[in-house]
């Protein structure tokens, strides 16, 4: 599923990341890369963006970049 | 709170006489994790400091003195990898491979190790002499989470010192480092290896990080829970509207005092100035110029400006620390989406509300230049502290001439709230059509 539409306070593991280099590349920067853990937690009143937590910090995404991100719902972390 | 020369140290831009310095240092780190107060312990300067990203654009240098060594102290602006993607980031990314000597010291922040390995390994691999520095260790402790330093120290087989910025500790034993680093011809365990990927960074991080990190329950949860109430549906906005009118409330009440007591003070002293001027021998006419005219404008305007001015600006200050900007910016970011604008745009607005003048300086975060051309337009368009007392002024005498008390200074702080917002929608619709 899109990150966009993960629940909030729910733990999520990233699937994979579309293939736009420069965003790609921006986001492994930040932590957001195939395997990692991502939890969403709070939205702003006006419906984006989005506040994610990744590697213990917390981000915010707009709606076209947390589209890009496809997610699916973790029970445990990844090794 | 802007680049002034006291504020970036001497010659920002100079580097000339860069080579006269037995030792240089280049501070580097992610964004937002205390470099630059790291920076003024070193070096005893002032540079300013916020608890937001992206704050340093350009480097800032200083010097000190350690055990008889000149030591160059640059900081740089915050990254979160040497790919470079933004024009703070290239900035970082160039000193720190053109400096193949320097001293590299690695801020970190203690909450956010692992991530912050990221930078650090990528430095690691080019540059001979790193030092990590873990950072922010009492706010790390307020949430729970220690660092092992001993154990991280000889899992890297670097020098780790943890300092914490508020009150200096770790400061000198980084000194200490520093020159024992500079001195020493050693290379780093890291140094030419392939860093490049950053999936394997990141493991490689976690698997470092494990047992060094402890975490007990500490204040998360419930800072979550302020974070997720001030970004609510239907608290956010209703929270930013009565924050405003709280911190204006409390400019106006509590100016009351001092402006009436300077204003007596000006009054009681002008019979006074007049008589000692007329006993020199200065003639009448111009004596009651002097007393009359000049002396007593510039008292009203002290008396009425510099009250609100002293008592807001420090308010406003403390709130930057707490990090509301970052929350209003959050809370705001569709707003300024919908009239094409960066989204840091509402962080130089926010600042614009403490001073103009540092709004427009602070514009030098936003990357695309039509964008930074915008901010650096509409800033002016969200009257600043230096105009607050003029309107609060006028707001007594038109609006709540008939009101006492505190009636007359909360009706005054709800017409002065609702008076920077419509100048928020006029800063959004000006900026849609530019």
């Amino acid at each position: 599923m899109k990150l966009t539409n993960a629940a909030l306070g729910e733990e999520y593991t990233v699937c994979c990341v579309s293939d736009n280099h420069d965003m790609k590349r921006r986001f492994s920067d930040l932590g957001i890369m195939k395997g990692e853990t991502i939890t969403p937690l709070y939205r702003s009143p006006f419906g984006e963006p989005t506040a994610y937590e990744i590697l213990g910090a917390v981000m915010a995404l707009r709606k076209e970049d947390s589209d890009s991100i496809t997610v699916e719902k973790s029970d445990k972390k990844w090794d | 709170m802007g680049l002034t020369a006291s504020s970036v140290g001497f010659h920002l831009k100079h580097n000339s006489s860069c080579d006269n310095y037995d030792i240089k240092v280049n501070l580097s780190g992610n964004p937002n994790v205390g470099k630059s107060s790291v920076f003024n312990l070193l070096t005893g300067l002032h540079q300013h400091t916020g608890n937001w990203s992206g704050k340093t654009v350009e480097t800032a240098r200083g010097t000190y003195s350690f055990s008889g060594k000149r030591v160059l102290v640059t900081d740089l602006p915050g990254c979160y990898s040497l790919d470079t993607h933004s024009s703070e980031e290239e900035v970082a990314k160039r000193s720190i491979l053109e400096a193949e000597n320097a001293v590299n010291v690695i801020v970190c922040d203690a909450a956010l190790l692992c991530r912050n390995l990221n930078l650090f390994f990528q430095i690691a691999a080019r540059n001979r002499k790193v030092i990590l520095c873990v950072n922010l260790t009492d706010e790390a402790a307020k949430h729970g989470i220690f660092v092992d330093t001993t154990l991280l120290s000889s899992r890297l087989n670097l020098p780790v010192i943890s300092t914490c910025a508020k009150n200096g500790k770790g400061i000198e034993r980084l000194k200490e480092e520093i020159e024992k680093c500079a001195d020493l011809r050693i290379t780093n365990k890291y140094f030419g290896l392939d860093m490049e990927n950053a999936e394997e960074r990141i493991h490689l991080a976690e698997q470092i990080c494990d047992g060094v990190i402890t975490r007990t329950a500490g204040k998360k949860e419930r800072n979550l829970k302020i974070d997720r109430l001030i970004t609510s549906k239907t608290f956010g906005l209703p929270f930013m509207f009565l924050m405003l009118m709280f911190l204006f409330w409390l400019t106006i009440s509590a100016s009351n005092y001092p402006s009436q007591l300077l204003s007596s003070l000006f009054t009681r002293l002008e019979n006074p100035f007049y008589g000692f001027l007329l006993g020199i021998g200065i003639p009448a006419k111009l004596c009651e110029l002097l007393v009359f005219g000049i002396y007593r404008v510039v008292g009203f305007i002290v008396s009425v400006m510099l009250p609100p001015m002293s008592i807001f600006f420090p308010l406003f200050t403390l709130m930057e620390d707490l990090g509301l900007l970052p929350r209003i910016a959050f809370n705001m970011d569709r707003c300024f989406k919908k009239c094409n604008t960066c989204g840091k745009q509402c962080l130089t607005m926010c600042m614009g509300l403490g001073c103009n003048a540092a709004g427009v300086v602070g514009a030098r975060i936003i990357d695309s230049p039509r964008e930074r051309l915008i901010a650096i337009i509409t800033n002016s368009l969200v009257p600043c502290n230096g105009r607050f007392p003029t309107l609060i002024t006028m707001i007594s005498l038109f609006f709540v001439a008939g009101f006492s008390g505190f009636a007359a200074s909360f009706l005054s702080a709800c017409i002065l709230s609702l008076f920077i917002i419509s100048s928020v929608l006029i800063t959004l619709l000006s900026s849609f059509f530019l």
